[in-house]
């Protein structure tokens, strides 16, 4: 009854746990052995486990081991500023949203990166996923996985993906009017950072910009545009009521379900579109976000990578680790096994990869596209009075111009209170 | 204020007929009739468990009765809820509502029933003047001495100038002295209302002291009603027997027949004295006395009989003592079922 | 005599000022220094702005709003609902041990874990609510992005978890009236509304208080449920004092705002206390002078 697959990693965990017990005896009769410690999201804990076996099995003088944070990324966040505030942290490494980096860095818990990877440490990365792992002039974080919003669309219903919303809004008008999908475009517009990520794209869409050279630029135009767009999404009722309260599980549900005809989500949707009990099974692609003539198809960098902790007792150790997980090698096992998208240029062009995974180029071009939020230790209250005053507009609550008016005045304001550290 | 009557059989005060009360396989009353008459206070007398509370609370309505029903004033009162019997009741613990100032305790029941406040006060005014409440009027019952709550439910069921007057041993929470104090005064307060009265205790001394009439309940039954001194003398059995007169009846053993000697018909002489025509008598040895001031009671040790309590005024001289008494005076019972035997003292009057 | 009572008292008095006044200290102290990611989480003292900032956050003002709504209306349902259940457990039923056991159930159960199933049920298009309208050709409810009805939302969840709280805490209270009260107050004739209302309520009050007070208590810092179920949300409609200090000190690493904030609601609390305890003692005067 066990899935091969199980069985498998029982036995793996049976010799690694066989294996890791007489190393380590053998470790401790020769030489001392540094213990690294890893905090990382419960889904990356799981995808390294046979990575971690495989570096503790060739690095007899470390001992590597991870801890299986929680599940949801603001919850891993609050775990790690928990144990980082009580002073001495129990982890050398912390896999860190691309969100995180800034604030992390200007609270003093990150050690600079430059000078334990080189100066050559990110010249391997595809384009976008270089960006948001240098804050200040200096490195504080090394990509392990990267990711972007992409827009989903249903093979089965158009032959080509619309690239203006204006398009978007047509077609999907044409099939809700034809009654072939309740709802045309699902998204999410819940009030939390996921909404930020939306909002970004749209934004770049449609010409705006969230900052230019650490001035909000929020009630620009394109800005109001741009919020407008959303708005009436909902009002024309492309877009459900309900995805004021829906977060990235909500809207592919409702996608998953064959009830939208497009969807804005992550890459990790892709194959949870395409596991075999899928109703939507070979019927589904990806591209970038559709934005207005003349301007980029944005997708928000959302990448995965690992920091090292000002706290770490080992740091030698530790970036060994570092070294380790985002290795070439790595990567690619984490793609074919996983389907995690790499930030390796060399592991995106990698034939046998190429061979087996068939959209990697889409994401490479994708990533490409890559936008990021704003670099500032006080990002999270930007967000915050982002996707706040953009979940207004989208219930209704608020006229777009009032609201985004409003949001510059509030996002200046923080800014100057925070003495311009933008 | 009585209630309005309603052609009965023109009796006017309470009527039990056939009440019973069952619970599961219990029963608590069974087929009881009785009646009280207006201006009556009727007591009903029994330890505890032998339905006496069961039949008050069948009365004033508290629990429904199995079987038989009960008249008030004429009209037939078995399945009227509580609050339109008319019937005002005295709880053992007198249920005074501890939020409520003397005063709103005794006015409650008429600012519920809509009274004006002006005949509200009126009422009041009487009721506590009577009971001599008036300098507590707005005290809280936790600031009450034991007599003065008990005077505070009398006057909460005074109040309501019911049809029936209910008290379920009102007396049993205060001290003996006080008891004995307020016996008369109650039984006159209680007579003066005009209405049927019915008094539960387990005390005989109150029971003979209050009451007109006397129900001895054992087990739910009826086992014997009358006068004070009826049931004293001339007692249906040997439960209603023991149950009155303290000390209690004497029991010997004479064959299948039991005889019951009252403690203060029997005579104590010396040992070996001649027994006079028509009297009977036991040779012991006196084991200890009792002083009650005015009399005392010897305890005598007689052979295989056991021991018998003798009242007498004066304390015996000798310790071998002969017990002697009038054969007449001998209560005979059943050994086995404890039914009166014919030919006892007293001649049936009723 | 006077000193040896406080000598007694001592250890009471230091366990309290170790539990209750340091914390408060300390807060008020950080209330007065900024310390938050841009000073590298180093205290740096700064006077009364962040007393003037709460003045004029009107966010901190709207979430006090918006606290005040949620304990109003989840407090008073508790105890209404909290009240008629107990009264109903207090009926000589058949069952009645299952009884109360199966209506404490949402009260045994982790806030998160009844907020997670609440989220569920409020789905709009997939929870059974909406399925139940949807199969009535009715349109669906948006409970949760919906400002005017997600507050609502959140109200009815909490007192479907805390309801047998009330009803737990009124029930012990119902147990310790005696039965020859009401014997008493059925032969006055008393209705049953009259009997709750003169000899029930009256004789319960003090476990209403009770009560209200934890129940005012947890409302007033209602956070998980918020958190797992709107996250604030929609347009702030739901965010709760707590979630704010919350999110200051996790989120933003702005930890003298957090604490301004938190003692900027706990004063809130005092001064609605007081006024609670100001209007209870003048409205008892005032019964007391009608009669």
């Amino acid at each position: 009854m066990i899935p091969p697959r199980a069985l498998r990693r029982w036995a793996l965990l049976l010799i690694a746990l066989l294996g890791s017990l007489s190393l380590g005896l053998w470790g401790l009769a020769t030489e001392r052995v540094e213990p690294v410690s890893v905090l990382m999201p419960a889904p990356f804990a799981d995808a390294t486990a046979e990575l971690v076996n495989a570096f503790n099995r060739s690095h007899p003088r470390i001992a590597l081991s991870v801890t299986r944070g929680p599940l949801e990324t603001e919850a891993v966040s609050d775990l790690a500023i928990s144990s980082l505030l009580l002073g001495e942290s129990p982890y050398d490494l912390l896999l860190m949203d691309v969100s995180w980096t800034p604030k992390y860095a200007a609270a003093g818990w990150l050690e600079p990166l430059d000078r334990w990877l080189g100066p050559d440490a990110l010249s391997d990365l595809a384009p976008g996923a270089e960006l948001g792992n240098a804050f200040s002039g200096q490195l504080w974080r090394f990509p392990l996985v990267a990711d972007m919003g992409l827009l989903y669309w249903r093979t089965d219903l158009m032959d080509a993906p619309p690239r203006t919303p204006a398009e978007l809004v047509a077609i999907s008008r044409r099939l809700q009017r034809e009654g072939r999908v309740p709802w045309g475009y699902v998204w999410q517009g819940k009030q939390y950072e996921g909404l930020s990520c939306v909002v970004l794209e749209v934004l770049r869409g449609f010409g705006g910009h969230w900052h230019v050279e650490n001035q909000p630029q929020l009630d620009s135009p394109a800005a109001v545009a741009a919020a407008s767009w959303l708005q009436d999404l909902v009002r024309q009722g492309i877009t459900p009521e309900a995805v004021a309260n829906m977060g990235e599980p909500e809207a592919l549900q409702l996608f998953q379900a064959g009830d939208a005809a497009f969807m804005r989500n992550w890459p990790y949707a892709w194959a949870e579109l395409n596991k075999p009990d899928s109703p939507l099974r070979g019927k589904v692609a990806f591209t970038t976000m559709v934005s207005e003539e003349g301007q980029p198809h944005a997708a928000t960098q959302g990448s995965w990578g690992f920091s090292l902790l000002t706290g770490s007792q080992h740091k030698a150790a530790a970036v060994e680790v570092l070294r380790f997980l985002t290795s070439a090698e790595a990567q690619k096992q984490l793609n074919l096994r996983w389907g995690y998208t790499p930030t390796r240029l060399s592991v995106f062009e990698d034939p046998e990869l190429r061979a087996a995974n068939p959209v990697l180029a889409d994401l490479q071009q994708a990533l490409a596209a890559a936008v990021l939020r704003p670099l500032s230790p006080v990002y999270a209250q930007l967000s915050d009075l982002l996707y706040r005053d953009v979940n207004t507009v989208i219930t209704g609550d608020q006229p777009a111009p009032t609201a985004m008016r409003e949001l510059q005045s509030n996002s200046e304001r923080l800014l100057r209170s925070s003495g311009g550290q933008g | 204020m009585s209630g309005p009557m309603s052609a009965g059989d023109g009796f006017q005060g309470l009527k039990l007929r056939q009440l019973s009360r069952r619970v599961g396989s219990h029963t608590l009353v069974d087929q009881l009739s009785l009646t009280v008459a207006p201006g009556e206070i009727l007591a009903l007398l029994g330890p505890s468990g032998c339905g006496k509370s069961s039949t008050l609370r069948l009365i004033a309505g508290l629990d429904p009765a199995s079987s038989g029903e009960i008249q008030l004033g004429g009209r037939n009162i078995t399945a009227l809820p509580p609050a339109e019997r008319q019937v005002a009741m005295v709880f053992q613990s007198y249920a005074l509502f501890p939020h409520l100032s003397v005063e709103r305790n005794l006015s409650l029941g008429m600012e519920l029933r809509g009274m004006g406040r002006a005949e509200i006060q009126r009422d009041l005014d009487q009721v506590l003047a009577l009971m001599q409440l008036e300098g507590l009027r707005q005290r809280k019952p936790a600031e009450l001495s034991g007599g003065q709550r008990q005077r505070v439910a009398l006057a909460r069921a005074l109040i309501r100038r019911p049809a029936l007057f209910l008290l379920d041993e009102p007396m049993s929470n205060l001290d003996a002295q006080l008891r004995d104090n307020l016996r008369a005064e109650l039984r006159t307060l209680l007579r003066s209302t005009g209405v049927p009265v019915v008094y539960v205790t387990h005390d005989q001394h109150e029971a003979m002291g209050l009451a007109d009439r006397i129900v001895v309940l054992r087990e739910g039954r009826l086992q014997q009603l009358g006068t004070a001194e009826r049931l004293y003398r001339d007692p249906a059995n040997r439960f209603v027997a023991r149950f009155l007169g303290s000390p209690t009846v004497n029991l010997i053993e004479r064959g299948t027949t039991q005889l019951g000697l009252r403690p203060e018909l029997l005579e104590l002489t010396d040992a070996g004295s001649p027994v006079p025509q028509g009297w009977e008598a036991l040779e012991g040895q006196l084991s200890h006395r009792e002083w009650l001031g005015d009399r005392v009671i010897s305890h005598v040790q007689c052979a295989e009989q056991g021991t018998l309590r003798v009242l007498s005024r004066e304390a015996p001289i000798s310790s071998a003592l002969q017990v002697r008494w009038r054969q007449a005076d001998a209560l005979r019972f059943d050994a086995r079922s404890g039914e009166r035997l014919p030919g006892s003292n007293t001649p049936h009057t009723e | 005599m006077r000193w040896r009572l406080w000598l007694l008292m001592a250890p009471a008095l230091a366990l309290l000022l170790a539990i209750f006044a340091a914390p408060l200290l300390h807060y008020l102290w950080l209330s007065t220094q900024a310390q938050s990611v841009l000073t590298g989480l180093q205290p740096q003292p700064i006077g009364a702005q962040q007393w003037l900032r709460l003045w004029n956050d009107g966010r901190f003002w709207q979430d006090t709003w918006q606290t005040l709504r949620f304990s109003a209306a989840s407090v008073s349902l508790e105890m209404l609902l909290g009240l008629a259940v107990a009264l109903l457990l207090n009926q000589p039923l058949r069952g009645r041990g299952v009884l109360r056991t199966i209506s404490l159930l949402p009260w045994a159960l982790p806030t998160t874990v009844m907020a997670l199933g609440w989220r569920w049920i409020f789905n709009d298009p997939y929870g059974p609510i909406s399925r139940l309208l949807a199969g009535l050709e009715l349109p669906a409810i948006p409970f949760l992005s919906n400002p005017a009805l997600t507050w609502m939302a959140t109200v009815g969840a909490d007192t479907w978890k805390t309801t047998p709280f009330v009803a737990l805490l009124l029930l012990a209270g119902l147990q310790t009236i005696p039965a020859d009260l009401y014997e008493a107050a059925a032969l006055e004739g008393a209705t049953p509304w009259q009997t709750l209302r003169r000899i029930t309520l009256p004789l319960l009050t003090p476990y209403l208080l009770i009560a209200l007070l934890f129940r005012l208590a947890q409302a007033l810092g209602v956070f998980d449920l918020i958190q797992v179920l709107t996250g604030g949300g929609p347009a702030g409609s739901t965010e709760s004092l707590a979630l704010y200090a919350y999110l200051n000190a996790m989120r933003f690493l702005d930890f003298g705002y957090s604490a301004t904030l938190l003692l900027g609601s706990f004063a809130i609390l005092l001064i609605l206390c007081g006024a609670g305890a100001v209007i209870w003692r003048w409205s008892l005067r005032w019964q007391g002078g009608l009669r």
